[in-house]
This record gives C-alpha cells, sequence and structure tokens, in this order.
C-alpha cells in the first residue's frame, strides 16, 4: 500500500511516500529564505508559497518513489494544529487528490506526525511510552498508551523551546530561524561561566516554561555589554549560549525522566524540531539508559517538518479503519487527545470512494 | 467537452459542470466562507446528482480573482490537485470576466467587486452576442472612483454589475456619468458563468499549466511576523 503525505502547517512545502512501511520518498521545500528578512514566518508569504509550491513537491517525491499518482493508494494531508492559510492548501489539494482518484483521505494531527517520525522502520515500539515533543511552538509531554492513545501530561506556559532558541539567537544576532546557529555557538562556549535560571526544574509540575530563561539570557547580554568599556569580553556570547542551551536541556531531560520513571512507561520517545539538537538527544539517551528503557529519536531530517511522518501517521491511522470526510478543514488549533474532525471508522470498505464523502 | 467549473473569489463559493449543451448543474455552497469545509462535497453531491463521477470531468475551470485570497487558494489548489490525478487540462478564468457575463446582455459591462477597505476591484469587457467578451481595461484594484475613470476612458453605454455598487455604488456612477446604469448589486461571480467563459478556449486547447494557477493578489501581502510558529 502506498500513501501520500503531504504537509503545509507552517513554512515547510513537503511530500512524501511511504510504500508498505517504508519511507521511499520524501521532499521538504523550505521556505527559510523567504521569511528571513522579517524574523519570523508571515502567515500570508507562507500561503502564497505553498500554493507555488505544493504541486512540483509532490510530483518530485512521485518521481523519487518511481510511482504516479494513479499508484496511490491513500492521501495523509496535516489538517492542524498550524497557520491556517497555510494548511488550507495543503488540506485542499489533498481533499481533491483524494475525491478525483477515488482513494481514502485521512487527516493527520501535525503534532502526531511528529510522534510517527519515530515509527517509521520501527512499527514496535513499546507502550505505554513517553513522548516529549519539543518545536517552535510545543514543548508537551505526553503519555502514549497506544497507537492514537494521548494523555498530555505537562506543557509549556509560555514559550516553546524552538521559540526561545529562536529569540535568544536574535539577541545575540546570529539571524533567523537561529536554533542551529546557536547550537553550533554554544559547543565553544562553558556552559558553567555564565549563571541563569533552571526553570521549574524541581516544580513537581510537568508543565515548562522557559520565558525567564530566555530573560535571563537577555539581561546577561545587556549587562556584559554595558559593563565593558570595549563590548562584550571575548567568548562571552558562546558561553551564554552554551549555558543556555545546558539550562534548557537540563530541564526537558530532568522532567521527562521524572515523569518515565512515575509512569512506569517502557520507552521514551522525542519527537519535533527541537529533537534535532545534539546536546538534547545525547542527554536524553543517556538518561533512558539511565533507567534501562529504549530511546526513540528519528534522524535529522525527520525531526524537522517534513511529510514522511505525516505519511506514516496516516498510514497507521488507515490501518486502524479511520478515515476522513470531504469535510475535513484546516485547524489553528488542535488537540492530540481528541480525535481529528470529520473522522470516524469506515468499517468494512476502505478505500471506497463513496465513503470518503 | 464536459468541464467543472469552480468559483471560491467571494464569500458564497459555487461549483458547475457545464458542456456544449449549457450549464448541467450549479451548487451554491449553503456556508458562506467555509469554502474548505464545503467545496469537495458540494462537488462530490452535485456529480452524483448527475449521475457522473470524478472520471467523466474531461477539464476544470478555476476562478482566479481578484478576490479573497484563502478563498482563492482553496479553488486553485482544488482545481490543479485534481488535474494533476486526472491529467485533464485546467483553465484560470478571470473572475470580472465571470461576473460580466450576465444573462441576456451584451455591450459594455462594468464588473466591480467590493475588495474592501474602501477600494474596489474592476475591470471593463466588450460582451459579444455569443457571450464572448473582450477585455478593455483590466482588473485594477483601488478606489472607487480612480478604478471607474479606467472604465470611463471607453465610450458608450455601459452595465455596472456586482456587489462594489453596495458602498460605492454613487462614487463609481459619478465617475462614469449618464451613460451608466447599475444593475444586480445581488449579482455574485457564479461557477457557471466560470465554466461558460472557459468553456469554448478549453475547446480549442486552452490551458493553464496547474503549477502555473496563481491567484490574481490585487494587493501587496501585508507582512508582519506572527509570534507563534511550529517548528
Ligand atoms: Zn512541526
Amino acid at each position: 500500500m502506498r500513501v501520500l503525505g503531504i504537509e503545509t502547517s507552517c513554512d515547510e512545502t513537503a511530500a512524501a511516500v511511504l510504500a508498505d512501511g517504508r519511507l521511499v520518498a520524501s521532499v521538504v521545500a523550505s521556505q527559510a529564505d523567504l521569511h528571513a528578512r522579517f524574523g519570523g514566518v508571515v502567515p500570508e508569504l507562507a500561503s502564497r508559497r505553498h500554493l507555488e509550491r505544493l504541486g512540483p513537491v509532490i510530483d518530485e517525491a512521485l518521481a523519487q518513489a518511481a510511482a504516479g499518482l494513479r499508484e496511490i493508494d491513500a492521501v495523509a494531508v496535516t489538517c492542524g494544529p498550524g497557520l491556517v492559510g497555510a494548511l488550507t492548501v495543503g488540506v485542499a489539494a489533498a481533499k481533491a487528490l483524494a475525491f478525483a482518484s477515488g482513494r481514502p483521505l485521512i487527516g493527520v494531527n501535525h503534532l502526531e506526525g511528529h510522534i510517527y517520525a519515530n515509527f517509521i522502520g520501527h512499527p514496535d515500539v513499546p507502550f505505554p511510552s513517553l513522548v516529549l515533543i519539543v518545536s517552535g511552538a510545543h514543548s508537551d509531554l505526553v503519555l502514549m498508551t497506544g497507537h492514537g492513545a494521548y494523555h498530555v501530561l505537562g506543557r509549556t506556559r509560555d514559550d516553546a523551546p524552538g521559540e526561545a532558541f529562536d529569540k535568544v539567537a536574535r539577541a545575540l544576532g546570529l539571524g533567523y530561524p537561529g536554533g542551529p546557529a546557536l547550537e553550533r555557538l554554544a559547543r565553544e562556549g562553558r556552559p558553567g561561566a555564565v549563571p541563569l535560571p533552571r526553570p521549574f526544574a524541581t516544580e513537581a509540575t510537568f508543565d515548562f516554561s522557559f520565558s525567564g530563561l530566555k530573560t535571563a539570557v537577555v539581561r546577561s547580554l545587556a549587562a556584559a555589554s554595558a559593563g565593558a568599556a570595549d563590548g562584550r569580553p571575548a567568548g562571552f556570547a558562546a558561553d551564554l549560549a552554551a549555558a543556555f542551551q545546558e539550562n534548557l536541556v537540563e530541564v526537558l531531560v530532568a522532567k521527562t525522566a521524572r515523569a518515565a520513571a512515575e509512569r512506569g512507561v517502557r520507552a521514551i520517545i522525542l519527537a519535533g524540531g527541537v529533537a534535532a539538537n545534539a546536546l538534547l538527544r545525547a542527554r536524553m539517551a543517556a538518561a533512558a539508559a539511565r533507567l534501562g528503557l529504549p530511546f526513540y529519536v528519528p534522524p535529522m531530517a525527520l525531526c524537522t517538518d517534513n511529510a514522511g511522518m505525516i505519511a506514516e501517521a496516516g498510514w497507521v491511522r488507515l490501518s486502524r479503519g479511520l478515515r476522513s470526510s470531504l469535510r475535513l478543514g484546516a485547524y489553528a488549533d488542535l488537540d492530540l487527545e481528541r480525535e481529528v474532525p470529520e473522522t470516524s471508522e469506515a468499517g468494512d470498505r476502505p478505500g471506497s470512494p463513496d465513503r470518503a464523502v | 467537452m464536459r468541464i467543472l467549473a469552480i468559483e471560491t473569489a467571494t464569500p458564497i463559493a459555487s461549483c458547475a459542470v457545464v458542456d456544449a449543451s449549457g450549464v448541467l448543474a450549479e451548487t451554491l455552497l449553503p456556508v458562506p466562507m467555509r469554502h474548505l469545509e464545503g467545496l469537495l462535497p458540494a462537488v462530490a453531491e452535485m456529480l452524483a446528482r448527475l449521475g457522473l463521477t470524478p472520471g467523466s470531468i474531461e477539464g476544470l475551470a478555476v476562478s482566479c480573482g481578484p478576490g479573497g485570497f484563502t478563498g482563492l487558494r482553496v479553488g486553485i489548489a482544488t482545481a490543479a490537485a485534481w488535474a494533476r490525478a486526472r491529467e485533464v487540462p485546467v483553465l484560470g478564468v478571470g473572475t470580472l470576466e465571470a461576473l460580466a457575463r450576465v444573462p441576456g446582455v451584451d455591450g459594455l459591462v462594468f464588473p466591480v467587486l467590493d475588495a474592501h477597505r474602501g477600494e474596489v476591484a474592476g475591470a471593463l469587457y466588450r460582451v459579444g452576442r455569443d457571450g464572448g467578451a473582450e477585455c478593455l481595461a483590466p482588473p485594477l484594484v483601488g478606489p472607487p472612483d480612480v478604478v471607474a475613470a479606467e472604465a470611463a476612458r471607453h465610450p458608450g453605454p455601459v452595465l455596472v454589475v456586482g456587489d462594489g455598487l453596495t458602498r460605492h455604488g454613487a462614487a463609481i456612477l459619478a465617475a462614469l456619468g449618464a451613460r451608466a446604469r447599475a444593475a444586480g448589486p445581488d449579482l455574485h461571480p457564479r461557477a457557471a458563468a466560470v465554466g461558460l467563459v472557459a468553456l469554448p478556449r478549453l475547446a480549442r486547447g486552452e490551458r493553464t499549466g496547474p503549477e502555473a494557477l496563481r491567484p490574481l493578489y490585487g494587493r501587496r501581502p501585508v507582512a508582519w511576523p506572527r509570534q507563534e510558529t511550529s517548528g
């Protein structure tokens, strides 16, 4: 069975083909260059670019998969959460592809997609698992008890980690998006050289808060610049970046490990764009090892937004008998704990076009 | 040639099937501004009513604006994806040209749509007895008097149609003078007209590459970053 995945929730236009659970094509057209000069994603520009790029991106994915649209058995698409105008382009295209070719349609929650990046090639991840989703919009600690069964234990109260990374990077003059640049700079710094708060690290809650940490970084930066006659001391920016990254990672890992121990899970899963951070991957792996738990994290290319993860999540949903109706919309907010709107069990006639209506 | 036509430029979207015999069916979406949710179910229901399947559609026509950007993108993304899936031709049609196609009317027609923020979108057409239209002043978005002044450069009686009349009728008619006649502020661009405009062109072999289908953006994008981004 071949599933075409489509992802347009933010600033990556992506399409992928999953054939019998194997990712045979994944194409991502990034819009980072388009939004860089605005220092953030401009929704209207993102929507325009998605419309221009989606067709060619789908064509390229099909070419990589050596398949035509006629060989596609189902269409999976991100329907939220994300920018509504951006999501709209992908959902409209997916619905038309599915209906015009008489194939089933399946709407996918973007966050579930991030989680399922871990299932590509690992269909037997044990349940219950503890999942940490970290991205530009999310830091969700989720107990996953089975396919599609989620219980959110905690989430960010203010800035998401990726957002904090971007804001600190901007304060350090590293441009946008700043996560990878900040990570490179941090490698040259000494994490203990600048004292910074460890937000919520010891509190009982599983919620996160990173705006205080971000503010402390910006203050340290201003103080250092004001204190020295000829600007900041050499290496200060690197030390500050290292301290920021260290504190953020420590809080993420500590809470995840505590939740894993308390809930008696059988695996730890890391997902989302910030899961590409090398320090976070290494520290989380070490924490899982200390708990004697298997640890899953997607390869780098499947951490940031892509359509392979959407195809995988869609494929599992289709296997569970779920189908979305042609009334599927685009949803800025979508709760991981609730079923995707316009989606239900199709019963005994999977793939039948009249069932897609 | 049997074509599916899509109109999503304005708050009331529609779809239609037309062929050489005329309009076989047209459906107006029941809920305004819910183009994404409503369009495909309306198409599916209309085809079923006609006893047709997606495979029996031989071409597509889609309204490309000016109009609401999000709505236009729903229609265009739908038409482009459908054309790819079935390998059938698609043609982009000007929304104002479709609006100018008033049944039983020929001569100069000046369609105007309310573009909000005090502006209208307008264009001037000379419509023939056969329904074919020649564009005399291309689509323009701007203040009503400025847009109407473009149309006023062409002499002769002119019929003004469209919801731009509702708020800006006085300014538009003043700019055009006594020869102008206002009709149908309640007339909306309709998928049936989009289909009828496109049909002879598609039959002649005219096409828009699915990758070249774009909304006619009348304004520059409003550029400010959103705080939240998803990674
Ligand atoms: Zn994401």
